[in-house]
């Protein structure tokens, strides 16, 4: 009973009327993208919006406004886009799923040649489709892999479960036929041991092996279109190559695929064409190679020069845009660092300290085989490393690599086991915290995370005064601050305009919360109390992961630009390889708690020996040769 | 819109705590037997007592005692629960150890069991009912304290002040108790209702407050054995309280939305 | 296909994953082996945390109790207002060990409690063990069948109402803070009122019959659940925005099917969990609502007890409760671990 494969059952259960179902297993069967058909999706005007407010059509602002593409089957079109762009938004719109409050309208909006668009109200308003006519879309003809990978799938029922579901739904095979179905399903996604996976939750599966999971649940009732919302964004990039292969594999079927990311070096793999929204609009939209290669849109080029791989150190990443632009992106940009020109290609700026370190400086950081256990898990194994004055190490490596737990006892905060770390010559770790006290100022760090290392109760002003106080040298001193009487304070008001000044913020953000702030707000802030004690290397973990493209740009930009004027040295921790090749003097790859490889970064990325760098160089998404 | 309303009902409370002549302007001790199981009528709101005496004076007056005994024993329980959760949150593990078994072995006798322990220990009495009811709430409130300040002592911005060189005594000066403390004022708020109730319960249960004083519970445990014939008399004290604790849970919790993060 | 189809997911989950998996990490492969384990160990570290907290218990009370000022023979002997002899007094103390140094007394009351033995009631001159197997078996339906009440009423109210709009979550989490701040013993008068005075449907006095029960019942479940529905409604709410709903929805789940499949398990979860806390609350209810309702029970006794003073019979019902409210947090742990396997990847808290 579990060996015949049934083809035929595929095909029961949906209104399937003019398309032929295309099997998943037998990988090059003639795709049925023949260019005259007709697109299994076809979207003219979209307009999506939130907030019907009053019960007489007075409808919020559209987040997308006049989209349009079509999706032949077999092909790829991606959407490009930063947070807030409304990509996310009209792919859950296709399936009517766009959110509770939300409004559409559109001149067409068809899957598979049929209108889902219902009839339309008076004011424009597309009623859609009943609830139970969207259902027999959802899964059965376009099978959507939301965002979040990771906790995308319920963690309490066992995935072979979740993914049943839509064969429950949508055909008609009996529990132990959907069984073996769904067996099959997880073999084509590329599980491994899929009887044995399928009956495991998401909680005991990597992000990986979710990710394949939750496709095969997409996939299940054999849909003709598949929209995949940022499947690769929370993973490893060794992991995030094999997820695409597996999509690259999806299209071969013949499945037409729409494909959401932010990461151009991932649409510039998958996509055959591709729209660039922005606020709401295409801004730009046309095959891949004529997007990404020759972009007609300012956007487009901000958002393509943004990308850091390959770019060499030195050269800005973030232009400044023209004058309409501006307008429309309030939150972010330098006000105060206009100088650099929006030209096509700088000139790389000197470092002061030079590609490579000589021996006759003294390191500022060294670690000498330096260890660390939590339970039976290694996560720093004997790793040494030196940083000299002015420079940046970068430290690349995987989640779970260690590089976190690394820049930790860098820092002071974790204990090692075993090893040593001298800060200018002098013993740092081990050491007990009251002697390290006094030489603090000469460390700072930035966080991932910059909201969570704010203080919640303190203002922005609050937070640099705070810093720019000194330590606490002994016994009570720390409180004497207030004894300067108004001279100290008067420095120190001054102290934080320069720096807010400084990190390209407005000295008005001084009185505001973090809270209120946008991410490249908060890491600039962070950014500035980190500088504030005048530290001497700013230890960096993961800086600008959770920023869009073109403000991680400008906050690299804005590191670049500080370690020049101030001679600062830094440890970049980062999972990106194109960010810390973009801002390495000297390069340091991480595995499973090792230092595989380490050298000076032009060497290390033009010549990797070590088979963990090279797979790693491998993996990474980047614009090829279109 | 709620949490208005709440406020409205809380300062009526405070109004008829404080200057209760004003809303009632009679005697709540006043015996009038010819005035004996009114029911509610004009000039008798909420009716009379066994005795004659007018039910909404008296309900006006218990305010004040009924909040006194309310607010009294939340605070000897969030006292004695900030001492027990700073200490475990902050003092070390074996600290930490100790106080998590005292609170587990606390938890074992539920909330009025343990205020009736306290109350054969000491005797009935509205002071007893007092301590107990504060005592009996204290280890829920410990606990509470002691998982707030853990996740504050933990957080990432209390790294960031170490690695700025901050002593350890100005981190918990300046940061830890601060952000740990302001949670509990609505711990506070929505204690203060249900010690009202808990005092009250004890009461009706002839523990608390004697009869003749004008305390809702203690009306509350006169009118019910008339509960078949003058229903207005356990029904209003009944109503005053729930009025107070719905209240004060509804502000509690509006603080507990609007408080950071 | 090397297995059975239709193995049932208990038997799989603690199979071992074959070795040719490519890169399972470390410790998933490590929990899959030692999950049976896992929750062996983590009962009997509860069993045995248990123990604990009765030691403790027992421990807290007799020290508690030396408190209690005036002379315990005397109080056997009727109180203070007894006018007992000399020699009576002596003989007392003599049976009752009271002549003995106190950590004598302590070890004697310790071995007593291991055998069952909880002494003998002042007032009701019976062994105390004796009185509480009469009363506990009432408190026990009562509470059960309030709980059970207080559930169906908590989790049905938190499902209906994040379902129907913003009248019906307005409608719901006003009932759920008002139930939870409404009194026993108001509540019960209320009822009394509306449901045995006004419409005469049930009896105000708790009778042997299943309609004696309605309203003690009633009062019992319904402040219950209003704690219940605010956490269960809260989890409903997390439940209904995650992303593994709009999962389901994506796959064309229906409405129903995403809370049947899906939010009430999740709505459930912290429910389970608060039930140790519930049997407390519920206890307490006891207390006040046999008395309201004249029905047999423990929390009538116990209340008799504290009001008589009568010592041995108060410690020994809150030790009862004490040891039910240990193995109801046995019970609950095991419950939650059963419908979070989230909860037995981790070790036991305690």
């Amino acid at each position: 009973m579990s060996g015949d494969a049934p083809l035929q059952r595929r095909k029961v259960g949906g209104d399937s009327e003019s398309h032929s179902v295309v099997t998943a297993e037998t990988p090059h069967t003639p795709s049925r993208s023949a260019a005259s058909e007709a697109p299994v999706v076809r979207v003219e005007g979209l307009r999506v919006g939130f907030g019907t407010g009053g019960r007489r059509g007075a409808r919020g602002a559209a987040v997308v406004d006049g989209v349009s593409f079509e999706l032949q089957a077999g092909r790829a079109v991606a959407i490009v886009g930063e947070s807030g762009s409304g990509k996310s938004v009209t792919a859950r719109a296709l399936v009517g799923l766009a959110g509770p409050g939300s409004w559409m309208t559109a001149d067409a909006l068809e899957v598979g040649g049929a209108s889902v668009l219902g009839s339309t109200g008076r004011d424009g308003i597309a009623r859609g489709l009943s609830a139970a006519a969207w259902r027999r879309i959802r899964g059965r003809q376009i099978g959507l892999v939301v965002q979040d990978a990771l906790v995308s799938l319920d963690p309490l029922r066992p995935i072979g479960r979740e993914i049943g579901d839509a064969l429950r739904l949508h055909t008609s095979l009996s529990p132990v036929q959907r069984e073996v179905r769904v067996r099959e399903l997880l073999e084509s996604v590329g599980m491994p041991d899929p009887a044995e996976r399928m009956r495991q939750r998401s909680g005991e599966l990597s992000g990986g092996l979710r990710q394949r999971a939750l496709i095969a649940s997409a996939l299940a009732a054999d849909p003709s279109v598949l929209i995949a919302d940022e499947p690769t964004t929370a993973l490893d990039s060794t992991v995030q190559a094999r997820i695409l292969e597996q999509f690259e594999s999806i299209k071969a079927n013949g499945t037409g695929l729409l494909f959401i990311s932010h990461d151009l070096a991932v649409v510039s793999r998958i996509a055959d064409e591709v729209l660039v929204m922005r606020a709401g609009r295409v801004v730009e939209s046309g095959p891949v190679e004529q997007v990404l290669g020759d972009p007609r849109h300012e956007y487009t080029k901000t958002l393509l020069r943004a990308v850091p791989t390959g770019v060499p150190r030195g050269v800005p990443l973030s232009v400044r845009w023209g004058a309409d632009a501006a307008g429309t992106e309030p939150t972010e940009g330098e006000p105060f660092s206009t100088a650099r020109p929006a030209a096509d290609h700088p000139t790389p700026t000197a470092h002061l300290a030079g590609a490579t370190t000589s021996p006759a400086v003294t390191p500022l950081v060294e670690a000498t085989a330096v260890s660390k256990r939590f339970g039976s898990r290694t996560a720093v194994d004997a790793v040494s490393l030196v940083i000299a004055p002015g420079t940046t190490l970068g430290l690349v490596g995987e989640s779970g690599s260690g590089k976190t737990t690394l820049g930790r006892i860098i820092l002071g905060l974790t204990t090692p086991d075993s090893g040593t770390v001298t800060l200018d010559g002098a013993p740092w770790a081990p050491l007990r915290e009251r002697d390290r006290r006094a030489r603090r100022p000469v460390l700072g760090a930035v966080y991932q995370d910059a909201l969570s290392s704010f203080d919640p109760r303190l203002t922005v002003g609050r937070i640099l005064e705070d810093a720019l106080r000194g330590q606490d040298s002994g016994s009570g001193a720390g409180s004497g601050a207030d004894a300067g009487a108004g001279s100290v304070a008067g420095v120190i008001r001054d102290g934080v305009a320069g720096l807010l000044h400084e990190v390209g913020l407005s000295p008005e953000t001084a009185s505001a919360r973090p809270l209120q702030l946008s991410g490249g707000q908060r890491q600039r802030v962070s950014i500035a109390r980190a500088l504030a004690p005048r530290p001497r290397i700013v230890v960096l973990d993961e800086p600008v992961s959770a920023l869009d493209v073109s403000i991680q740009a400008q906050i690299l930009d804005l590191l670049d630009r500080l370690q020049r004027e101030r001679g600062v040295a830094y440890l970049f921790i980062s999972h990106d390889l194109g960010v810390v090749q973009h801002m390495s003097d000297q390069v340091a790859v991480m595995k499973d708690g090792r230092i595989v490889e380490q050298g000076p970064s032009a060497d290390v990325f033009a010549r990797p020996q070590h088979p963990y760098t090279r797979a790693l160089f491998d993996a990474a998404p980047r614009i090829g040769p279109l | 819109m709620a949490q208005w309303v709440a406020i409205g009902v809380l300062a009526l409370l405070l109004l008829a705590a404080v200057l209760p002549g004003v809303l009632a302007p009679g005697d709540p001790l006043a015996i009038d037997p010819a005035q004996a199981f009114l029911s509610p009528r004009w000039g008798h709101p909420f009716g009379t007592d066994e005795s004659g005496r007018d039910i909404y004076t008296r309900v006006v007056h218990g305010a004040a005692p009924s909040l006194v005994i309310g607010v009294a024993a939340t605070a000897i329980g969030i006292l004695l629960a900030l001492v027990l959760g700073l200490a475990a949150a902050l003092g070390g593990r074996v600290v930490d150890f100790g106080v998590s078994r005292l609170l587990e072995v606390l938890f074992a006798f539920p909330g009025l069991l343990l205020a009736l322990l306290v109350i054969t220990v000491y005797g009935p009495g509205i002071v007893t009912s007092t301590i107990a009811v504060g005592l009996a709430t204290a280890p829920g409130y410990a606990r509470i304290i002691r998982s707030q300040t853990r996740s504050v002592a933990s957080a990432p911005y209390i790294e960031a002040a170490v690695v700025l060189g901050r002593s350890r005594g100005r981190i918990l000066v300046q940061h830890i108790l601060p952000n740990a403390v302001v949670p509990v004022f609505v711990l506070v708020t929505l204690g203060v209702g249900q010690a009202i109730v808990w005092a009250a319960a004890l009461s009706y249960l002839g523990l608390g407050a004697e009869p003749p004083a004008a305390e809702w519970g203690a009306m509350l445990f006169a009118g019910k054995n008339y509960l078949a014939t003058a229903w207005w008399m356990t029904f209003f004290p009944g109503l005053a309280i729930v009025l107070s604790a719905v209240a004060a849970t509804v502000l509690g919790r509006a603080l507990q939305r609007r408080g950071p993060r | 296909m090397t297995h059975t189809v239709g193995n049932d997911g208990a038997e799989a989950a603690v199979r071992a994953p074959t070795p040719s998996l490519p890169t399972p990490t470390p410790e998933l492969r490590r929990s899959s082996r030692s999950r049976g384990w896992v929750i062996v160990r983590g009962v009997l570290l509860r069993i045995g945390g248990g123990l604990f907290v009765l030691w403790a218990a027992a421990t807290l009370t007799f020290f508690g109790l030396r408190l209690i000022p005036g002379d315990p023979a005397q109080a056997i002997l009727g109180g203070p207002g007894s006018q007992a002899s000399a020699e009576a007094l002596a003989q007392v103390r003599a049976d009752y060990g009271l002549d003995q140094p106190i950590w004598v007394q302590y070890i004697a009351q310790l071995g007593r409690l291991a055998t069952g033995d909880l002494g003998t009631s002042y007032s009701l001159r019976s062994p105390v063990a004796e009185v509480i197997g009469a009363q506990i078996g009432g408190t026990l339906l009562l509470a059960a069948l309030a709980l059970i009440v207080a559930w169906a009423i908590a989790l049905g109210l938190a499902v209906w109402s994040t379902r129907g709009g913003r009248i019906a979550a307005a409608v719901g989490s006003t009932l759920e803070i008002v139930a939870a701040a409404v009194p026993h013993f108001w509540l019960a008068t209320v009822l009394v009122l509306v449901f045995s005075t006004a419409l005469r449907w049930f009896p105000a006095v708790s009778t042997a019959g299943p309609e004696g029960l309605v309203l003690p019942v009633l009062t019992l479940a319904l402040p219950l659940a209003g704690f219940l529905g605010q956490v269960m409604r809260e989890s409903v709410l997390d439940a209904l925005s995650a992303p593994f709903v709009l999962s389901a929805r994506a796959r064309g789940e229906s409405e129903n099917g995403v809370r049947w499949r899906h939010v009430l398990r999740h709505g459930s979860l912290p429910g389970i969990a608060l039930s140790g806390w519930a049997f407390g609350f519920l206890v307490s209810g006891a207390v006040v609502v046999e008395t309201i309702f004249a029905r047999p029970g423990l929390g009538r006794t116990l209340l008799n007890a504290v009001q008589l003073r009568d010592v041995p019979l108060v410690v020994g019902v809150v030790l009862v409760v004490a040891l039910g409210y240990v193995i109801m947090t046995v019970a609950t742990d095991a419950a939650s671990r059963l419908a979070d396997p989230r909860l037995r990847r981790q070790g036991v808290a305690l």
